[in-house]
């Protein structure tokens, strides 16, 4: 009786982990799509859909500080097109960056050097992703 | 048996040895020389005595150009980065940013790379201090240690590699490994000689506690501002200018001391700005109101 | 005790601070395998504890935890000498991908289910205690079943998981969200309260923007007060995420004193 009230309950459980999925990432396309979702104040969502494509900005700004040096000015343009098509960052900390480096080395934009400046400037982050950046360092 | 009679690999297997011997005693008579050098005194070391002892002469004048930038006493102007005049120095400056600021106000200083030719020497204030610390060895030991490592690894090269080089060309021998290997001993003899200020091992443990005691000042130059003038000039004697090429709020100051071919070479070297100080690479934070 | 969040630039300004206690470090930031870095083993052999900050758990996920951001957290916390490990009560990633940005969940009865065996599951992975943030939102989900500070307590009742309080977070959800302060105060469990966040942010109109890069705004320093009178002093961790000018030093320092004085003067009070 009571293992059977515990299978229940536990079905019960990944049927709202299903709906709660589908909700989450109707609200996540929304935000990256700037579109708008039933029920929601749609000013709001707006405005964290700005909020969430400038800190995509600054992340990448942060990430790679030199390219973003070398584009000056162009940079937020960039990412703006960028973005439009890759509305999505990828999984990871490194996987947007790597994707905006990618659509930079073929707009033939991407900066020279821009590796060896990043070491400079971050050596105390390889800490944390040093292995992916090396892995990229190879194939670049 | 003479020695200049042995065909080239018997001869090898004696010149490489030699020299390989005459560098490692060298460099264990310059190791004997800094352990057993200087009386240890508790000293107060500024950022000019941090920076001599860590970088020597080009180190202070990079520590004092920082400081005078980062006060506002110098600027930088123009996109050759030529470094003027902009404020007056303060009245109790120290001799080396006063010798600083006089080559700015007599000569063309476009890099703080040109400084070097006419700072000089800046050491005669420091010396002193540091020799009667223990930290570096005095100048007579200095002037030892050059002239007796530096006559140790060309003695090889004196008796056995030129004569042999010598023999060799007129017999039409190839000799091109073993001018090699004459050259990787006159290297030897031109770094021992180049010696100018060596540090004993105090020295070296002093360097190593400075250097631990301010990690933190280095990380906030890096990437930060790094605190007032002063401290900015310890970080640079300390870490070198490397610290100052990739701080995001020192971008104005980046061009002077990178130098005309770092400038070109590396992206980040443009002064356009080389960090975003907002964002958190995905924390909590960001200025875009995220709320973490 | 005073706190502040560690980040490279304010380094030399945490190091010659002495009546900092505490530091946080953002977990995503460092690696759990390799030893400590200097600025931070310096401040843990002077005495100063390091409580890991994660963002990227995903508790209000609908996938459990993930393991390897658990095994980081735990190694992180091990090799910081850490007493507890934060996360923020938000999910950030869904349907594969990551929003980078901190997200607020629908308050729902079915929702609390999976935030609990969530945090349940990632207790027992950690091998030291969690605490969960409140975090900012501009948008609420509709629909909500309870309020927030409901949601909160009921989790915190449920899972005997520990409460971090970020009192410029509650500001900005009250201010955005319009409910009133006092009511969610009363509503929280401050014997499980851990520590409190206190940050600067704007008001861009009538909505206020947690930026964690502007100067703290006076009324999220009384709110402070409130919750340090309420709560019985608890430990205040100043964060500062971005816009470091050349001043900062002194703006931060100026911060931190202003906190520290809340602070004492609330325990002073409790203590009469």
């Amino acid at each position: 009786m009571l293992a059977k009230g515990a299978a229940q309950q536990r079905s019960k459980l990944s049927c709202a982990r299903a709906k709660l999925a589908a909700q989450q990432t109707a609200l996540m396309q929304a935000l990256t799509a700037h579109s708008q979702l039933a029920g929601f104040d749609s000013e709001r969502l707006q405005l964290t859909a700005i909020s969430l494509q400038q800190k995509r900005l600054r992340t990448l700004e942060h990430a790679h500080p030199c390219i973003a040096a070398a584009l000056g000015s162009s940079f937020t343009e960039l990412f703006n097109e960028y973005s439009e098509i890759h509305p999505i960052p990828g999984p990871g900390q490194t996987a947007d960056v790597l994707q905006f480096m990618d659509y930079l080395a073929k707009c033939d934009l991407l900066p020279e050097n821009h590796w060896r400046a990043y070491f400079l400037h971050y050596g105390w982050k390889f800490q944390c992703n040093w292995w992916h950046l090396l892995r990229r360092f190879k194939l670049n | 048996m003479n020695e200049f009679d042995l065909i080239g690999s018997q001869f090898l297997a004696l010149y490489i040895p030699v020299t390989l011997g005459t560098i490692f005693g060298a460099m264990a008579t310059r190791y004997a020389l800094k352990v057993t050098s200087g009386e240890y005194r508790d000293i107060e070391l500024s950022a000019y005595d941090a920076a001599y002892l860590s970088g020597g002469d080009r180190r202070v004048v990079d520590a004092a150009a920082a400081k005078l930038l980062a006060s506002d006493v110098l600027s930088i102007s123009g996109s050759r980065a030529t470094i003027t005049i902009k404020n007056e120095l303060p009245k109790d400056a120290d001799p080396i940013e006063r010798s600083v600021f006089q080559a700015a106000r007599n000569h063309t200083i476009n890099y703080v790379a040109d400084f070097y030719k006419y700072v000089t020497p800046v050491s005669n204030n420091i010396r002193p201090k540091l020799i009667e610390a223990g930290l570096i060895l005095s100048d007579t030991r200095t002037a030892a240690l050059r002239v007796i490592c530096a006559l140790m690894v060309l003695g090889p090269i004196e008796v056995l590699g030129v004569p042999k080089v010598l023999f060799g060309m007129e017999r039409h021998k190839p000799v091109g490994f073993l001018v090699l290997l004459c050259l990787v001993g006159l290297a030897a003899a031109v770094y021992f000689i180049r010696q100018s200020c060596v540090r004993t091992s105090r020295g070296d443990a002093a360097v190593a506690y400075l250097q631990e005691e301010n990690r933190a000042l280095e990380y906030s130059v890096k990437y930060g501002d790094g605190g007032s003038s002063n401290e900015l000039a310890m970080a640079t004697g300390l870490f070198g200018t490397a610290v100052l090429l990739t701080s995001p709020l020192l971008v104005s100051m980046r061009p002077a001391f990178a130098g005309p071919v770092r400038t070109s070479g590396s992206s980040c070297s443009s002064s356009s700005g080389c960090g975003s100080s907002c964002g958190g690479g995905g924390c909590g934070g960001g200025c875009g109101g995220c709320g973490g | 005790m005073l706190g502040i969040g560690w980040r490279p630039e304010l380094a030399w300004m945490i190091h010659k601070r002495k009546d900092i206690g505490f530091v946080e470090i953002l977990a995503e930031d460092f690696s759990s395998t390799l030893k400590p870095i200097v600025p931070i083993k310096q401040l843990i052999n002077r005495g100063v504890e390091v409580i890991v900050h994660g963002t990227t758990l995903n508790v209000g996920g609908s996938e459990t935890p993930n393991r390897a951001s658990l095994a980081h957290l735990n190694g992180l916390a091990r090799q910081h000498n850490s007493p507890l490990v934060s996360e923020h009560l938000a999910f950030v990633k869904a349907g594969g991908f990551e929003s980078g940005h901190l997200l607020p969940i629908q308050r729902t009865q079915e929702n609390l289910e999976i935030v609990v065996e969530n945090i349940l599951i990632a207790q027992e992975a950690l091998s030291v205690p969690l605490a969960i943030e409140n975090i900012a939102t501009l948008f609420e989900w509709p629909n909500n079943e309870m309020d927030e500070a409901t949601f909160l307590a009921e989790v915190v009742s449920r899972t005997g998981v520990s409460l971090l309080l970020d009192v410029a977070n509650l500001f900005a959800n009250a201010t955005n969200h319009k409910f009133d302060v006092d009511d969610y105060l009363k509503k929280l469990p401050y014997e499980k309260l851990a520590y409190v966040h206190v940050a600067g942010g704007i008001f861009k109109g009538q909505l206020y923007h947690d930026t964690h890069c502007h100067s703290i705004k006076n009324p999220v320093l009384h709110l402070l007060q409130k919750v340090c009178t309420t709560a019985g002093s608890p430990r205040v961790l100043l964060e500062r995420d971005g816009i470091f000018p050349a001043n900062l030093d002194q703006e931060l320092n100026h911060e931190l004193d202003v906190i520290k004085q809340i602070s004492e003067q609330t325990r002073l009070s409790h203590a009469s």
